[in-house]
């Protein structure tokens, strides 16, 4: 489908990390990736889906890539125009040039636009946010606020403007006469409708629309994301469409792109990634939708944990510390709960986060009821198992061996010998190396090492390096 | 005898502008080891439901009246503040939504979880220190020993919520009421904090009274359904019942405009009645495909059986005189979901569906 369709935006390899300072002189002890290198297309008229955990980058890849904040890295090629390059740079643009590590860059690369240029890169691209009460000044009437980016863009004649205002009032379902009305006199459905009538006051060419239906009710939802699909076809609008939920993202999107951790683990047309699921993050993600159906109970495949630290993500894949299909190595054989579980304990050993005290009070807590006796060096053997839902027999008896030893050492207090007992017979691929995207299907890509695709691919783009 | 009785329960708020009546005669009943949901729009009176059992809204410019809201066989509309104050966290526990509101940013968490369990036992120090780990633990905290240093800011949002589900079961209380408990989590946190709630209540035998918007979570966890329209009951019964035989029109909409379902519906047109000068007849009338003039006057029509065991359903068509297969035939609904078809009538102004928004907006034209 994408094959007779334009691009009107290609990112690649996006970045954006923010720095981690400490103390007075501000010195840099870390970085948040929030945004570690995605690469996506956007296609005329179609609506791509960026779906995600909070946490996961989902709405800084938005902010970064229309540069309401500076990119660290990559580009963002704008297909529909833009450049007429201008000489005009403001100082800081000049002295970027002048210690040369402004890098070259394409013309229409939107992380080089000089203000001017941004500007008028801005008339194309619009965004809407999720919260309709904070993206609205109360002082002003809505008019004046869907109004204003007119005359930011230049649209002098003050009648002239109530007249397009007015004309696109009625046409995100509101009435002419509210224009003189403040925020404060609309529900949130209806200053959602305002603010996509100020998205497309200047008539743009794509709306990255950050989570615009999380706050409002079921019931608002769907007249809103009707609206939405209404209004991109009469406008033949492209749309970058960010939510955490997957139903929502079901309605209205062509495409999905999954994120995690600040990387694109994921992209498939919408019904095929929600019928043949391939990255075990995006299965799970589907599995925790609650349906609407109470004979289907069971919240499916269970994630434990949060979604870890983007200062310092995992190695390898980054959800391999979650995932329930995590490899096991060649000389194993677990059931996959046991393995899951033996990994888990293996990081909290490698953390520093369990210890022979920890151990004590677990097996105290265990047997509160009985508050008597003293607590063997069995009971806590147990409880540390118990802990980490491991039976008190693994199925492999070289898992077994290993996990015994680790516990021994553990109530010794030698944590580093249970550490690489542990790390010695529990590893995995998924930790050592970093799958590659592989394509599965002709729009369909996927990094997780169980993906075996017909191909390896340098971008979740289809279009590859082209210009 | 049910464990919470709420019969005919009605809140008021005293506003400059008129009274507003956000819970208009509602009744139901929770069980021990029993997970009923309420669930509506916002603006639909389920929170002030929730909080008026605990007689938490406060008064005036709220009144809390009804014909009585028995818990464990006394009436908590009758008890004196002290007493009262002995129930709540005690007996009867709460989850608010936003689990950042509900703990102080500058106490540490586990001397909150402490507190809780101090206010309601006479124990040592050290002890309650010793209970809350045992609590942080049993609700999921890794490290609960040390973790119970740390401050709110140091635990993801999910992990905020354990605590105040550690807070609110600190004194095994009977009922636990948790208003929109996962709303503000993600789906797969959602389902941590979900399938917490339901070990503990097998563990406690607690009742829990869950007040959601979402009716996956409700298909997830209930085992009987309130559907809450305005202030009003529109239909209440078992879960399965409910979700299979949708009878009352606002829970057939509500169900059809859940997204993801391929529906493609365009929601529900119309926003909820002025709470001030609520309308004569059935509260949803006014955004009911199936409305006929006999809707619109009277009263809202009384809860009449409309299927299998407790299912009962507060609209006109299963009166006696009325054709309830207008509303019944799952067909029918379809065909009226096409007829539905101009979503932008609400063009209309929403006059202080939230109490005391004149105040907040005058503030800000100033």
């Amino acid at each position: 489908m994408s094959e007779d369709r334009e691009p009107v935006l290609s990112v690649r390899g996006l970045k954006k990390h923010y720095p981690v300072t400490k103390g007075i002189l501000r010195r840099e002890v870390g970085q948040v990736k929030a945004v570690d290198g995605i690469d996506f297309t956007l296609y005329e008229g179609e609506t791509l889906g960026l779906v995600g955990e909070s946490g996961c980058g989902k709405s800084t890849a938005a902010t970064s890539l229309l540069r309401l904040e500076e990119p660290t890295a990559g580009e963002v090629i704008y297909h529909g125009e833009v450049p007429e390059e201008t000489n005009r740079k403001t100082p800081l643009e000049k002295l970027r040039t002048i210690r040369g590590d402004d890098e070259a860059r394409e013309p229409n690369d939107v992380v080089g636009f000089s203000q001017s240029q941004l500007k008028r890169f801005r008339r194309k691209a619009q965004m809407i946010f999720q919260n309709p009460t904070g993206s609205f000044d109360p002082r002003m009437t809505v008019g004046e606020s869907v109004a204003e980016p007119l005359l930011i863009h230049g649209l002098d004649d003050p009648t002239e403007r109530r007249e397009i205002t007015e004309d696109l009032l009625e046409r995100v379902g509101l009435d002419a006469d509210d224009y003189d009305r403040y925020p404060h006199e609309f529900s949130g459905g209806q200053k959602q409708r305002v603010a996509l009538a100020r998205a497309l006051v200047v008539n743009p060419e794509f709306v990255v629309a950050d989570e615009p239906v999380s706050a409002l009710d079921v019931s608002i939802q769907s007249e809103i994301l009707s609206l939405m699909r209404d209004l991109q076809d009469r406008f033949g609008l492209s749309m970058l469409f960010i939510s955490h939920d997957m139903g929502v993202i079901r309605e209205i999107c062509d495409r999905v792109a999954v994120m995690y951790l600040g990387e694109i683990v994921e992209v498939a047309p919408t019904e095929e990634l929600f019928r043949n699921p391939q990255h075990p993050y995006t299965q799970a993600l589907l599995a925790s939708i609650p349906t609407p159906d109470p004979r289907q109970r069971g919240l499916g495949i269970e994630l434990t944990g949060d979604v870890p630290s983007p200062d310092n993500p995992p190695s390898g894949c980054r959800f391999h510390t979650r995932c329930p299909k995590v490899i096991q190595p060649d000389g194993l054989d677990l059931p996959q709960e046991q393995f899951r579980r033996a990994l888990d304990f293996r990081h909290q050993v490698e953390g520093g986060d369990v210890d022979a005290d920890g151990a004590t009070e677990l097996a105290r807590a265990r047997q509160s009821d009985a508050a008597t006796g003293d607590i063997t060096r069995d009971d806590r053997r147990r409880a540390l198992r118990a802990e980490f839902d491991l039976p008190d027999e693994l199925d492999d008896p070289a898992a077994e061996e290993s996990v015994a030893a680790a516990v021994d050492s553990v109530l010794d207090d030698d944590l580093e010998s249970a550490g690489e007992r542990l790390s010695d017979t529990f590893t995995t691929v998924c930790e050592r190396e970093k799958p590659e995207l592989e394509r599965t299907d002709e729009n369909h890509v996927a990094a997780c090492h169980l993906v075996d695709g017909s191909e390896t691919v340098e971008t979740a783009t289809t279009e590859v390096a082209d210009d | 005898m049910s464990l919470l009785e709420v019969r005919d329960l009605e809140v008021t708020f005293d506003t400059d502008s008129g009274t507003v009546h956000a819970v208009d005669g509602v009744s139901f009943d929770v069980d021990r080891g029993e997970t009923v949901c309420i669930v509506g729009e916002s603006g639909s009176g389920k929170t002030v439901t929730s909080e008026s059992i605990t007689r938490l809204v406060k008064e005036p410019p709220g009144r809390v009246t009804g014909d009585r809201v028995t818990f464990d066989g006394r009436d908590l509309l009758q008890l004196s503040k002290r007493r009262l104050r002995k129930i709540r966290g005690d007996r009867i526990g709460h989850v608010f939504q936003n689990p950042q509101g509900s703990l102080n940013p500058v106490y540490t968490v586990g001397r909150q979880v402490a507190e809780a369990i101090r206010l309601h036992e006479d124990v040592s120090k050290d002890k309650a220190r010793e209970r809350a780990v045992d609590l942080l633990d049993r609700v999921g905290i890794p490290k609960a020993g040390e973790r119970y240093d740390d401050y709110p800011h140091e635990f993801s949002g999910g992990q905020k919520q354990r605590v105040v589900v550690a807070m609110a079961i600190a004194a095994n209380p009977d009922l636990l009421i948790a208003d929109e408990p996962t709303t503000a989590l993600d789906v797969t946190i959602q389902a941590q904090i979900l399938r917490l709630l339901r070990d503990l209540q097998d563990d406690l035998d607690m009742g829990i009274l869950l007040i959601t918007h979402d009716l996956g979570v409700v298909a997830e966890v209930a085992d009987r359904v309130v559907v809450m329209y305005a202030g009003k009951v529109m239909e209440s019964g078992d879960v399965f019942e409910v979700f299979e035989n949708p009878s009352h029109p606002y829970t057939q909409g509500l169900l059809d405009c859940l997204p993801g379902r391929g529906g493609g519906s365009d929601g529900i047109p119309g926003s909820l009645p002025d709470p001030k000068d609520p309308p004569a007849g059935c509260r949803f009338a006014d955004r009911c495909p199936h409305a006929i003039e006999d809707c619109r006057t009277g009263d809202q029509p009384t809860l009449v059986p409309v299927s299998g065991g407790d299912h009962e359903a507060s609209c006109l068509y299963y009166q006696v005189g009325y054709d309830a297969s207008v509303v019944r035939s799952p067909a029918d609904r379809d065909a009226d979901a096409d007829a539905g078809d101009e979503t932008f009538t609400d063009g209309g102004l929403v006059d202080g569906t939230e109490t005391g928004s004149c105040d907040a907006d005058g503030g800000m034209r100033r």
